[in-house]
């Protein structure tokens, strides 16, 4: 314990020496030669309008991948986010528009509910010993389940309040955006400043060896799978304000998109490197892939190959370097 | 002599326990209790129509609408004491899914399998279940190979896709916007035959207004799984690229619902700047259409081509029908432009039973 609480302070100090930490820099440049090359290839891109709707379009993926950055930080996998999202989305739906709870507990109990779903996972993992894969492709397919029992296929509406509140403007941003910087910030602070968050990233490392230095591994892999649940929970509210109904198709495949919105941030899929601002690097840049192919008007079914050769590109820039630093 | 009346005790529990577990089991439809065979009035037993009904989505409320025409007919023939064993599956935009529930419904043994193809590729298995001696009625989509199925029930989606635009060229002539007419397209992922049937019924108004130039397409761009999400990110990144827009056509109401809110969020009034035109009739788009926010939609009869279904496949196996239709045995169920006029009124043309057609 002693010994993992002097690496941290060692590591503050670097941190502090150099103000970009080494793991940020590779999807810094490739968000960088993105952002510039787009800025270049169309003149619609830098406008105010379209920055708008690329960040907000951004929000819940960016909220779905900083929960996944939190199971793979620790060595483990999530399929689960498309699903909770949807869930979180519902449940909250439902519980305001036909249980007539008032709105801000109706938000709470849809973010709670992901918050739950995250727990089952944790606890599947730890205690039945299943695999992260299994248990959370069950919860996958179990929520999708739920949700299609729940709705029966029909859409929720009558949810504009949802966007009323979250998408009002301070200084021309939508709220959404700052609860998402927010959260970013919140993550920041837990994994790189907390001792929590430095037994997460040794998790990732070496669960064994955490385990043998007499740490709750079971306890803190728990609560960081229900983190993720949680901020899955947020995504699902972001996009029920996006969209205004809640309806069973929310989130469907959207756990592919967080998953490679933290590789492109940078996040190892073999755990324990990666750092918590890159997921929201990588959940921009996906996001403004598909915005800058439809600004240059380029064919619906090159879209796929040049989608493809980009995200190859940007992989290739962000893997490749960070390699050196992986274990 | 007292362990003796524990253990019976303990059995009765136990009984008592499964037969409270299936009594539960029924009603959520996890186990089906297949009815009786009824008596007929000469005291003979009328054999069972087991039907088997294969749903593309049922997390799609087209198909929910569909389901509720097929229980409609279903009912009706039970209530005149004909036995139906009814079957259903979700096949989940899955064709391999749907494949495999079409092999183990030929293993079960089924007289009839009515189903909307996920793709084309579910044709062979289809022809192995029909040397199987099982029958197949196509809903709503068909199979290219016409010899795999004995009917197909559904829309003329061609049809509709010309309806949809002439919808919007009316529309644009009503405004007295100046030519050319820029509009937008949004359509559904390629390769799904009803969509780029509605495509090409599409072009087939619009492409000689085109070479006139009448009109100009701003962009036709593609709204994976014809969602509300996809769909509202597509008409943002259209709207980054240009305002300057004076309507948009979207391959189904959901799409549609997407723009429609893409369009709001940018600042411009759907209806005044922009006229929109969808595809389905949902009952959202529908209300929008009420309000005059939307100019039109198309409403198809999935209540209908499930009633039909039924019904279909009824007489096919106790009159021996042969069903003779035009077009490879296809029976074409009503679509109807919905504008504001009729908004109130289209669902006594598309959502009641009605006889089969002769």
């Amino acid at each position: 314990m002693t010994s993992i609480r002097g690496r941290s302070k060692a590591n503050a100090e670097r941190r502090f020496l150099i103000i970009i930490p080494q793991e940020l820099r590779a999807p810094l440049i490739a968000f960088a030669g993105l952002f510039i090359v787009s800025a270049l290839i169309s003149s619609n891109f830098l406008t105010p309008y379209n920055q708008k709707i690329l960040i907000v379009q951004t929000a819940p993926l960016a909220m779905l991948a900083l929960g996944e950055t939190i199971v793979l930080l620790m060595g483990s996998i999530d399929l689960s986010p498309g699903s909770v999202m949807g869930f979180a989305s519902l449940v909250a739906a439902v519980a305001y528009v036909y249980w007539g709870l008032g709105f801000e507990l109706s938000v709470l109990m849809g973010i709670l509910a992901g918050a739950m779903s995250g727990f089952l996972i944790g606890l599947m993992v730890t205690k039945g010993k299943i695999p992260s894969f299994v248990a959370s492709l069950a919860m996958l397919v179990g929520l999708r389940g739920l949700i299609l029992v729940g709705t029966q296929g029909v859409t929720v509406s009558g949810l504009t309040i949802y966007s009323d509140v979250f998408l009002k403007e301070y200084v021309s941003i939508p709220i959404m955006i700052y609860m998402m910087i927010l959260f970013v910030v919140f993550l920041y602070f837990i994994l790189k400043l907390t001792s929590f968050g430095l037994q997460i990233y040794a998790i990732g490392g070496n669960e064994e060896a955490v385990r043998v230095s007499g740490i709750n591994v079971d306890l803190i892999k728990i609560i960081g799978f229900t983190m993720a649940g949680f901020l899955y929970g947020i995504a699902g509210i972001m996009i029920t304000a996006r969209l205004q109904v809640a309806y069973a198709w929310t989130g469907w495949g959207a756990e592919l998109d967080a998953i490679a919105s933290c590789v492109l941030g940078g996040i190892s899929l073999a755990g324990g490197v990666g750092h918590p601002v890159g997921p929201l690097l990588g959940a921009y840049m996906l996001t403004l892939i598909t915005n800058i192919m439809i600004l240059l008007g380029i064919d619906p079914y090159y879209q796929w190959v040049v989608k493809a050769i980009i995200l190859v590109i940007i992989a290739g820039t962000t893997l490749a370097r960070q390699l050196r630093y992986a274990k | 002599m007292a362990s003796t009346t524990t253990r019976f005790y303990t059995y009765i529990a136990a009984v008592f326990l499964i037969g409270l577990i299936i009594g539960l089991l029924v009603p959520f439809r996890i186990i089906t209790i297949s009815q009786p065979a009824a008596t007929g009035a000469a005291g003979t037993t009328i054999r069972p129509l087991k039907i088997a009904f294969l749903y593309l989505f049922l997390a799609n409320p087209y198909f929910v609408i569909m389901q509720q025409g097929v229980h409609q007919a279903v009912n009706e023939l039970r209530a005149k004491g004909i036995p139906i064993e009814l079957t259903e599956l979700d096949s989940q935009v899955n064709p391999s899914l749907q494949i495999s529930q079409i092999e183990s419904l030929i293993s079960k043994g089924v007289d009839f399998i009515l189903l909307f193809p996920a793709h084309e590729s579910v044709q062979d298995t289809l022809l192995k279940a029909k040397q199987a001696g099982i029958k197949i009625i196509t809903v709503d989509s068909d199979v290219p190979n016409k010899n795999a199925r004995d009917l197909f029930i559904g829309t003329n989606n061609t049809e509709g896709g010309m309806i949809a635009a002439q919808l919007l060229v009316d529309a644009l002539q009503k405004s007295g916007k100046p030519t050319p007419w820029k509009v937008v397209l949004i359509r559904g992922d390629p390769g799904i035959v009803n969509i780029d049937y509605r495509r090409e019924g599409w072009y087939i108004v619009l492409q000689p207004l085109i070479n006139q130039g009448k009109i100009t397409i701003v962009t036709e761009q593609i709204a994976q799984g014809t969602r509300r999400d996809t769909a509202l990110t597509v008409m943002e990144n259209i709207l980054a690229r240009t305002k300057d827009i004076d309507a948009v056509l979207t391959i189904n109401d959901e799409s549609l619902l997407g723009a429609y809110q893409a369009l709001t969020s940018a600042g411009l009034q759907p209806g005044k700047d922009v006229i929109l035109v969808g595809y389905d009739a949902t009952d959202d788009a529908v209300k929008l259409i009420k309000e005059g926010k939307v100019y039109g939609s198309l409403a198809q009869a999935p209540y209908i081509e499930g009633y039909w279904a039924v019904y279909a496949a009824f007489y096919m196996f106790y009159f021996n029908w042969k069903p003779n239709y035009p077009n490879n045995n296809w029976i074409t169920t009503p679509v109807v432009g919905v504008t504001a006029e009729n908004a109130d009124t289209f669902k006594q043309i598309v959502a009641v039973p009605k006889p089969l057609p002769p």
